[in-house]
């Protein structure tokens, strides 16, 4: 039997966001990134001894926001814990964290995986915890220390081990990013690590309820190296399994470049970390009414823009989840749509060429240079056939190009599409008779020299002759004859 | 509840202590002695209590989410024993 048959890997992940708040978590630093090292710091994130720590509402309003939307239940009385260990770019000696009470608990989302059932993954707790400071390896007289990160807030999303790929867990940060992209509680970015993702793997005979012994990967900075590393992970413990021997539980660290996840050294991982509730901070209490109004600030979310796109706008759910990846597309497909009600075509449009320049130019919708009303009135000329397709997707180019408008460039460069049937008869009149051979073979009954004359019409008019009126025409001549 | 000398050394490796086995055995004793003194709470009955996370219950302070200038950096690092005027400096942090 096939190893994949024989046993059924069980995957848990730990995901950290960090939260676009202007200040860190404890103090009024900036927790903007990217300044010089050192310089967005104070007593309270240094680690000073004396100062007090004081809760930023704005960490506990976005932990709600993603509790909402990952249908989590919202503890109205959690507790501050001290995480305890030792590391530089820790100076207190403990992170502030969640231990026994978070914020959120008991939720789900649903990923939808190409040609399978949608997967119900949950949430098993959600909580606030500050960020440690960065270390920089390659100074030659020792370990630098920057602590702007230091204190700057997270929310750790914690699942049920209930993800059982590698893909499926890479779809369900996929998912995780989508939502808090469109909350506006994090930029999901995950080569720069403000999206990051610990995932623990362990594989078991298919059907048995035991869970095997687990793994605990980190390191993995972008999707494809998430589905990766733990794809690598679970064919390790395969072969271990198969050869006899047994997993011995460890904290790997996922080397991109090498495509392998190698071992940290034992000592690092000697995990004790007294958890106990932080004497600096009161309980964190969220009263109804802040509770009730969190809730109706919550953003439009992706699936209900999916549930409009599809039942409003009439568009495929294909067409739908991929315009809606990304919020700021599903806003730019929207605002197209006030101006346009080819809706299909709004999609097509920006599914296509749209997409296609953004990835070619590296460019996010935002700095794209045709505004979603100047899509649309590329696209009404398209609907009321004053330009064919074909010429529609060329005044596109010329629209990225000239930074001017659809009718503009139509006018310009004289593109208006040539839908008069008389002036079709005689120009295609002129054609038939410059190809008598051609003509003998398509009177003969040779379908493919129709073709052959369609393509020489559109030549002659630069494209610019309506393929509807062109087909017609010619078909009636060539009865006629 | 006591402790072993072993665990000792163990709470005394997470606190990053050394200790050398003189001071070892007197800390155990020591040790032993608090939890000695503190077990006699445990003659309380606290099944039916919540058990109690901060001694004091008030309404939470927390911060809106506005800036307030930090420290320059030349103050920040003022007290560090090693810096390069830029970063925090310590001992090589031996690579993976």
């Amino acid at each position: 039997m096939n190893k994949e048959y024989r046993y059924e890997p069980v995957i848990g992940l730990e995901v950290h966001a960090q939260l676009l708040t202007n200040t860190k978590i404890f103090c009024g630093c900036s927790a903007k990134f990217g300044a010089a090292p050192n310089t967005n710091v104070c007593p309270v994130c240094l680690g000073h001894p004396g100062v007090l720590p004081v809760l930023n509402e704005r960490v506990v309003e976005f932990a709600m926001k993603m509790g909402f939307a990952v249908n989590c239940s919202i503890n109205q009385k959690s507790i501050i814990a001290r995480k305890n260990y030792f590391y530089p770019d820790s100076p207190k000696g403990y992170q502030i964290s969640q231990f026994e009470l978070p914020v959120c608990e008991n939720g789900h989302v649903i990923v939808s995986l190409k040609d399978k059932e949608p997967k119900k993954i949950r949430i098993k707790r959600i909580h606030i915890e500050e960020d440690a400071g960065k270390s920089v390896h390659d100074l030659p007289y020792g370990t630098g220390i920057d602590l702007n990160r230091c204190g700057t807030p997270l929310i750790e999303i914690v699942t049920e081990p209930d993800i059982s790929s590698a893909e499926e867990a890479a779809a369900y940060m996929m998912k995780i990013r989508q939502l808090v992209q469109y909350l506006g509680i994090c930029d999901g970015n995950m080569e720069e690590g403000s999206l990051r993702c610990d995932a623990n793997v362990s594989i078991r005979p298919r059907g048995s309820e035991t869970l095997g012994t687990k793994t605990e990967i980190k390191n993995m900075n972008s999707f494809r190296n998430v589905e990766k590393a733990i794809l690598f992970e679970i064919n390790r413990q395969h072969e271990i399994l198969e050869d006899g021997g047994s997993i011995i539980q460890q904290t790997l660290l996922w080397d991109a470049d090498a495509e392998e996840a190698r071992p940290m050294r034992s000592k690092e991982e000697a995990h004790d970390y007294r958890y106990f509730p932080d004497p600096d901070l009161l309980p964190v209490i969220i009263s109804d009414s802040w509770l009730s109004s969190v809730r109706e600030s919550l953003p439009e979310l992706p699936a209900s823009y999916i549930d409009r796109f599809t039942n409003v706008f009439g568009l495929p759910v294909y067409d739908a989840e991929v315009l809606t990846q990304e919020k700021s597309i599903a806003t730019y497909f929207d605002e197209v749509c006030k101006f346009t009600t080819d809706y299909k075509s709004a999609s097509n449009w920006i599914m296509g060429e749209v997409m296609r320049i953004l990835k070619e130019q590296k460019i996010e919708i935002c700095s794209f240079p045709i505004t979603a009303e100047a899509l649309a009135e590329l696209i009404n000329l398209c609907q009321n056939n004053t330009i064919s397709i074909k010429i529609a997707r060329e005044v596109f180019g010329y629209m990225i190009v000239e930074k001017k408008t659809a009718g503009q460039i139509v006018k310009e460069k004289q593109l208006v599409q040539l839908s008069d049937e008389g002036a079709i008869r005689t120009i295609i009149a002129e054609i038939l008779t410059k190809f008598p051979n051609e003509l003998e073979e398509l009177k003969s009954g040779k379908e493919k020299v129709f073709g052959f004359f369609v393509g020489q019409i559109m030549k002659e008019t630069k494209g610019k002759a309506n393929p509807q009126v062109v087909n017609t025409v010619l078909r009636a001549m060539v009865t006629e004859l | 509840m006591s402790v072993t000398k072993d665990e000792a050394a163990y709470i005394a490796k997470l606190a990053n202590l050394n200790f050398s086995e003189d001071e070892l055995v007197s800390y155990t004793h020591d040790l032993n002695e608090m939890l000695e003194y503190v077990s006699q709470l445990q003659a309380v009955d606290t099944s039916s209590v919540e058990p109690l996370t901060h001694p004091i219950s008030s309404e939470p302070w927390m911060r809106r989410d506005e800036l307030r200038p930090s420290v320059s950096r030349e103050t920040a690092l003022k007290n560090a024993p090693q810096t390069d005027n830029e970063y925090f400096i310590v001992p090589k942090v031996i690579k993976q």
